[in-house]
């Protein structure tokens, strides 16, 4: 049967373009109702706010690319956000008064998060579980760990210099969306142009044929969680820095707006497909409806309800685009 | 005699691209159609018009005079269409009887009538001559048998024209047996059978009338008594086929590429040991069910063996995976292109990458111009046309097969096994297979080559080994080749010739 495909790169930025149209339509549509938005301070506090929700969406994406999934996002940023509160905490932290105190502890928050995601993988790799099942089970047991590591008590008291240096600026910018960007940068070139990058998208298409054709499943996915554990580490850091706080029972409803912003970026939850461009679109809306509908003095629930409607218009938009609604698939 | 099928003008095209051209068709009660005609020459549009998946563009179908414009699959089915598809439409997980009567399962006030609906089930099976409880679940049986499953259902729904495409391709040759001899019953019956398949001898056999199809235009249409099978061929691809089996060019060198000793995997593979050398071409024969397809996975390490070494290029490895077994120049291309071979929905490009991304790096860093380059030239020199950026779901089967061969070619693969190469893919792009096969031999790379299709073996391979319920049960040099004997061999009847 022959039919023509538009190429990639047509398809690709239509992906991420009825995304921007979508966040651009919104903003247009909520403008008359609250002005404040347009303001530069405004702009700056949706953009922070959608910084870390970008780095865990990221995360997220690797797991969602290999055809996976990491439910253990909660977890793992209570951990790493606790002990590297308890190794900052200015009175009687580990390294209280030491030197050493900030960088160790944001080696030892990555690599927590690394180590849990990797482990998560290989479980997932080696024992054939369902990614389901093995994060679901992280995010319990990591976040247990948090709790009774803490009490179940708010750490606060953070080293100053480092929340002085997290909370400023940098050429004007908060040093936060740096972070985020340069981020969503390496994020980028780690998926097109490595191997690596090649071997994730195979995977994520086909398994099976990517194991004959000599992919190391279990080295990718091991990888695929553990960057994002990584990231969700990454996100604890900004989350503890901004709050001036680490909490051992973080929200789990951050989980959903992390996979929300994936799939409204046209990540495919089934595997094979992920734009870096479009995931940073998908935060923003998110972020965008939160706190639009915060400023008209909106409650809670009329927040969800919206962020629940949009990713579900940007759900559909996607699949039309692809010819899924309304047709054959 | 009026017939029960007839199709006037049917054009169908794709995106402006026109795959059907005023196909004409007709069909009487009682007659079974061949249809033929190389990959993409439209079979599979005319039959998903006619099952009622795709609509016609233009032209007109009747169904026993009257006219018939299904607007989906069940409103075919309601006018007793039924297609048998290659991929079958059956519910694993329930019962024969469940699936034959799904729609309409007799009813009682306390659920479903056990009794009456085994009862029932045995009367349509019987229609086909299987004798299996219905109480079973589909998936415990062979995939022949569920054909036949799926044509009891289509008998018991009242079919009139039943439509078989490529059914034969998963079935062993007593279970093919036993499909014509149904078809031969259907025909008795009064039942109108259209028939596709790329195994011409059997249309031969079956048909009555043969049409062939060549890019979207009835090429010719006739009795099957006025055919030969050169002769469809020729319709079939416009030109006569000069050298099916290309000549070697290279003589069979002295290294051993691949070495099998003493493999086993319980219940699949019993103590096999065999020896490629570069260059040579090591055919192995056997029925469906024989264990060829286990041994090209444990040889390339996707199964794990219970005991017994594999040897690439004089290496053992301790521990086999694929990733070794490629990095040390193995390659393997599996039966199943769909679930083993491809990424169906990325580019053509990637798929032909695939295992070369890191000869393409510096330090994990892809040079993706270079990258672009080499696998444009590749399939290039492999004719697969088309832009590289569409989809591989999107190509014909035999570019397909083409491009999974490129993924390898570009390797330069010391010893490649191959299983099934040409299995669901026309003559033509059979024949580009076979000369690739060559100039891979030419080239020094030892292959294993897996087939079903006895003069494949015998026209290519240097030596034929026979596998039987997992063992070795015999070895043919080129010279004491003998498609009876190697046949015979297969069975386990070697009294028989």
């Amino acid at each position: 049967m022959i039919s023509r495909a538009p190429s990639s790169v047509v398809r690709f930025a239509a992906a991420e373009l009825s995304v921007a149209i979508l966040a651009l339509v919104y903003v247009l549509a909520v403008l008359p109702f609250c002005p404040e938005l347009a303001t530069r301070d405004q702009a700056f506090a949706v953009l922070l706010n959608a910084a870390p929700l970008l780095v865990l969406a990221l995360g997220q994406s690797f797991a969602l690319l290999i055809g996976g999934i990491d439910l253990s996002v909660s977890g793992v940023i209570s951990l790493s956000g606790v002990v590297g509160a308890m190794i900052l905490t200015r009175d009687d932290g580990a390294l209280a008064d030491s030197s050493l105190a900030i960088p160790v502890a944001l080696l030892v928050m990555l690599l927590i998060g690394g180590v849990a995601g990797a482990t998560q993988g290989a479980a997932v790799a080696y024992w054939e579980l369902p990614a389901f099942i093995v994060t679901m089970c992280g995010m319990m047991a990591l976040g247990g760990v948090a709790v009774w590591l803490t009490g179940g008590e708010r750490l606060g008291g953070l080293s100053l210099p480092l929340l002085d240096a997290m909370q400023g600026d940098w050429l004007h910018v908060p040093v936060m969306l740096w972070i985020a960007a340069a981020l969503a940068i390496v994020c980028h070139l780690l998926l097109q142009h490595t191997v690596l990058g090649k071997h994730l998208y195979a995977v994520g298409h086909n398994a099976r044929a990517a194991r004959v054709a000599g992919i190391s499943l279990g080295r990718v996915t091991c990888f695929a969680y553990g960057a994002a554990g990584t990231c969700s580490a990454l996100a604890a850091l900004l989350y503890t820095c901004r709050t001036e706080s680490a909490t051992p029972s973080f929200a789990r409803e951050i989980l959903l707006d992390a996979i929300g912003a994936a799939v409204i970026g046209g990540v495919s939850l089934s595997g094979g497909r992920v734009s870096v461009v479009g995931i940073v679109c998908g935060a923003l809306l998110i972020t965008l409806v939160g706190n639009s509908l915060t400023l008209l003095n909106l409650d809670y629930w009329h927040v969800l309800m919206a962020k629940g409607g949009v990713i579900l218009v940007a759900a559909l938009l996607d699949a039309a685009r692809r010819g899924v609604v309304g047709g054959r698939a | 005699m009026k017939p029960l099928l007839e199709c006037r003008k049917i054009r169908k095209s794709f995106a402006g691209v026109r795959v059907l051209k005023d196909v004409d068709l007709e069909l009487a009660s009682g007659q079974v159609l061949g249809l033929v005609g190389q990959n993409g020459a439209g079979k599979s549009t005319l039959m998903n018009i006619l099952g009622g998946v795709l609509p016609p563009d233009d032209g007109a179908m009747l169904l026993a005079g009257k006219p018939y414009a299904p607007r989906n699959p069940a409103q075919a089915a309601a006018a007793g269409v039924r297609i048998v598809h290659q991929e079958l439409n059956l519910f694993p997980n329930l019962s024969v009887a469940e699936n034959l009567f799904l729609d309409r399962l007799p009813r009682a006030p306390w659920g479903i009538r056990r009794k009456t609906l085994a009862s029932q089930a045995r009367e349509l099976l019987h229609l086909v001559n299987l004798e299996r409880d219905p109480r079973a679940p589909v998936e415990q049986l062979s995939t022949g048998e569920r054909q036949l499953v799926e044509i009891a259902k289509a008998l018991g729904d009242g079919a009139q024209l039943i439509v078989f495409d490529e059914p034969t391709t998963s079935l062993t040759q007593p279970e093919a047996a036993r499909l014509f001899a149904i078809i031969d019953d259907l025909r008795g019956r009064g039942l109108g059978v259209i028939y596709i398949s790329h195994q011409l001898d059997d249309v031969m056999r079956l048909a009555d009338d043969v049409l062939v199809l060549r890019d979207g235009v009835r090429q010719a249409c006739g009795p099957a008594s006025v055919f030969t099978i050169p002769l469809l061929i020729q319709h079939m691809i416009g030109r006569e086929l000069d050298h099916v089996y290309p000549e070697r060019g290279a003589a069979i060198g002295e290294e051993i590429v691949l070495q099998l000793r003493n493999v086993s995997r319980r219940g699949v593979v019993d103590n096999v040991s065999l020896q490629v050398r570069s260059g040579e071409i090591l055919g192995i024969a056997g029925m469906l069910g024989a264990g060829r397809s286990e041994l090209a996975r444990l040889a390339f390490g996707l199964d794990p063996l219970d005991a017994g070494t594999v040897l690439f290029s004089g290496e053992a490895l301790a521990l086999l995976t694929p990733g070794r077994a490629v990095a040390r120049g193995g390659a393997l291309i599996t039966e199943d292109r769909r679930d083993d071979g491809l990424l169906m929905n990325a580019s053509v490009e990637d798929n032909v990458l695939l295992a070369s991304w890191r000869d393409y790096a510096f330090g994990g860093w892809l040079r993706r111009r270079a990258a672009k380059r080499g696998a444009a030239a590749m399939a290039d020199s492999l004719k697969i046309g088309g832009s590289l950026h569409r989809p591989v779901g999107q190509l014909s089967g035999g570019n397909q097969q083409k491009a999974i061969f490129a993924r390898w070619l570009l390797r330069k693969p010391r010893c490649l096994i191959l299983d099934e190469p040409t299995r669901g893919i026309d003559v033509g792009a059979k024949d580009e297979i076979y000369r690739l096969i060559r100039r891979l031999t030419d080239a020094g790379t030892g292959i294993l080559l897996i087939s079903s299709e006895i003069e494949e073996l015998l026209g290519l391979a240097d030596r034929i080994v026979v596998m039987r319920a997992g063992r070795l049960a015999g070895e043919f040099d080129r010279a004491e080749f003998h498609r009876e004997r190697v046949l015979a061999c297969a069975l386990g009847q070697e009294t028989f010739v």
